[in-house]
């Protein structure tokens, strides 16, 4: 058993590759899906953009109710150049979300999860789940409606995520929203958790994740797509087909990319302000004697959980995207066991690709259409 | 790997591409940084500015205080006036808090008739819209619709109904009364006043 462990270990951790002076020697595989390898890079500058724009706006932000909602205006309006600051910050939270997202579906398509990089796609995952964290815990920061009541939802969902359970468990997620909250209220212990969560608790995870995903990258060397090795016809455990080399024709590659990142990241930034696409009582600062303006909804990358709360009972909504999490979270294992039960081998099977783009068309779906699906669903209200 | 399967980078492309990162690089880093450091110095700030940035401090101040009063006034009095019935409109409800700190609303029904309900929606905890949609509380969160007089999800994602709140009605004025036992707050509900 502790033998099969260790085997098991050595194969997914080979430690023994990792030796930074290889990276001279690091190549990047040529096909026509090469252009998949940008997209990783892309949110990892992303973060990088994120963390310097975050610490830019730690010199004015204020967290606190009475006067988060005006350091805001006053970044925006008043410092020189904060208006760029603050839009750049929130575009490039949203770009890094979407890379991320695409960067996990094309890994998905391509089958880079497969043995031994399992850990690898875990890693990515869990930097995913809290990336999402990280933003929703910076939705609350500017105080303003939509932040605050965005935030009541959230956390009274966190609340009602283990209701299904028996006895005393289904009170675990009262719980967990509970130390979200600080009390029993959205107020300002809950902006003061939020505002530690999102400038140094999640921040910190997500460097130590990400700096485990990278680590393994270079431990495995970069993963070639199944098709693409499946063309090569013969064993398809290494690519005999052309690579180039990471330095520097890749990095160089890899360079103007970011370079394009940021430049349309800034020019967003002044040109299409993000508050732009919200309704100005939305923006309002938050009043707890008000009731809720129309419009309440949170940032799109969780509009695939927030349409089918319209549509269906809330359990029904959080017990599925529960067992969604922990199933992507399992991909490697389950897309390569699942085509067994029919003895199909995982690397002949078309299981894989039809369950990705099966999970992938569902979120795009939900997302884009989701305000039609409800209309459609419940015959206009 | 064998030496001709790796792709060989002419001179001219390595140039081409150094020389255009350099040159975007130089154009987009300098005048980023330029803006970041006039953003840590700040701003100069007027005299009108900054009588503007005090007058946004008052009326934070102020809003806390009205607050502040809102809750001493639930903690010693035993009914509240919430609305001259005269000058409620039909349809258009009345915003108030609660004794439990919670949102309410209180519509008129009738000539001399009212009705009061909890404002916290029973789905997620939204506070619902104090305008009528159709004779209907609308919460605008999930799209739930409530019954005025019942207080029963009539359509939307909510299930349980919106709580009455106990009102009595006195000459021309509208009271919130306090009841003896503390108004429970139903499963899936958070208090939504910071204290």
């Amino acid at each position: 058993m502790i033998a099969f462990l260790e085997e098991w270990l050595k194969r997914r951790l080979p430690l023994e590759q990792l030796d930074f002076k290889r990276i001279s020697e690091k190549s990047v595989p040529v096909h026509r899906f090469s252009w998949i390898y940008y997209l990783g890079g892309v949110t990892l500058l992303a973060f990088a953009v994120q963390v310097i724009t975050g610490i830019l706006l730690l010199l004015y932000y204020k967290p606190t109710t009475l006067e988060a909602h005006e350091s805001i205006q006053y970044i925006t309006r008043t410092v020189p150049g904060g208006l760029l600051v603050r839009n750049m910050h929130v575009w490039s939270s949203n770009a890094m979300i979407l890379c991320m997202v695409l960067h996990a579906f094309t890994v998905l398509l391509s089958r880079a999860y497969r043995s031994p990089r399992e850990l690898t796609w875990v890693t990515g995952m869990l930097s995913l789940l809290v990336v999402l964290g990280l933003g929703f815990s910076g939705y609350l920061l500017p105080w303003n409606n939509l932040s605050v009541y965005a935030t009541m939802v959230g956390t009274q969902i966190v609340s009602m995520s283990t209701s299904f359970l028996p006895g005393e468990a289904a009170r675990l997620g009262e719980w967990a929203a509970s130390l979200l909250l600080g009390g029993q209220t959205v107020g300002q212990e809950t902006l003061t958790r939020f505002f530690a969560l999102h400038i140094v608790i999640l921040p910190l995870i997500l460097l130590a994740l990400v700096t485990a995903h990278l680590v393994l990258i270079q431990m495995h060397g970069i993963s070639v797509p199944i098709s693409i090795l499946r063309g090569q016809g013969e064993k398809i455990e290494n690519w005999s087909g052309k690579s180039q080399k990471y330095m520097p024709r890749f990095l160089l590659k890899e360079s103007a990319v970011w370079l394009m990142f940021v430049a349309a990241i800034a020019a967003l930034s002044v040109v299409v302000p993000y508050d732009l696409f919200v309704p100005y009582t939305l923006l309002e600062p938050y009043s707890p004697l008000g009731s809720a303006p129309a419009g309440i909804k949170p940032e799109w990358y969780f509009w695939f959980l927030f349409y089918p709360f319209e549509m269906l009972p809330r359990t029904v909504v959080i017990l599925c995207s529960l067992s969604f999490f922990a199933s992507m979270l399992a991909a490697p294992w389950l897309l390569s066991g699942i085509p067994q039960l029919w003895k199909a081998r995982f690397e002949d099977s078309k299981f894989p690709t039809y369950a990705a783009i099966a999970v992938g068309a569902a979120v795009a779906l939900l997302t884009v259409f989701g305000q039609a699906i409800v209309v459609a669903v419940r015959g206009g209200a | 790997m064998p030496e001709d399967l790796i792709e060989r980078q002419s001179r001219r492309s390595v140039l081409l591409f150094s020389i255009a990162a350099i040159g975007g690089s130089i154009g987009v880093f300098s005048s980023l940084t330029a803006a970041i450091m006039s953003y840590i110095g700040g701003p100069n700030l007027t005299a009108a500015l900054k009588g503007r940035q005090l007058e946004e401090s008052k009326r934070a101040l102020e809003s806390q205080l009205e607050l502040i009063k809102l809750k001493v006034e639930r903690v010693n009095s035993t009914r509240i006036p919430l609305a001259k019935l005269s000058e409620i409109e039909e349809g258009a409800g009345v915003t108030f808090t609660d004794y439990a700190l919670q949102p309410a609303v209180l519509f008129k029904t009738g000539e001399r008739s009212c009705i009061a309900r909890s404002a916290v929606c029973t789905h997620l905890g939204c506070t619902v819209q104090s305008n009528l949609v159709d004779g209907r509380i609308y919460c605008p969160c999930h799209q739930s619709y409530f019954d005025l007089a019942k207080g029963v999800p009539l359509s939307g994602p909510a299930t349980l109904p919106l709580a009455q709140e106990p009102i009595e009605i006195d000459g021309d004025t509208v009271f919130l009364v306090k009841q003896q036992s503390p108004i429970k707050i139903g499963p899936g509900q958070i208090p939504m006043l910071p204290l």
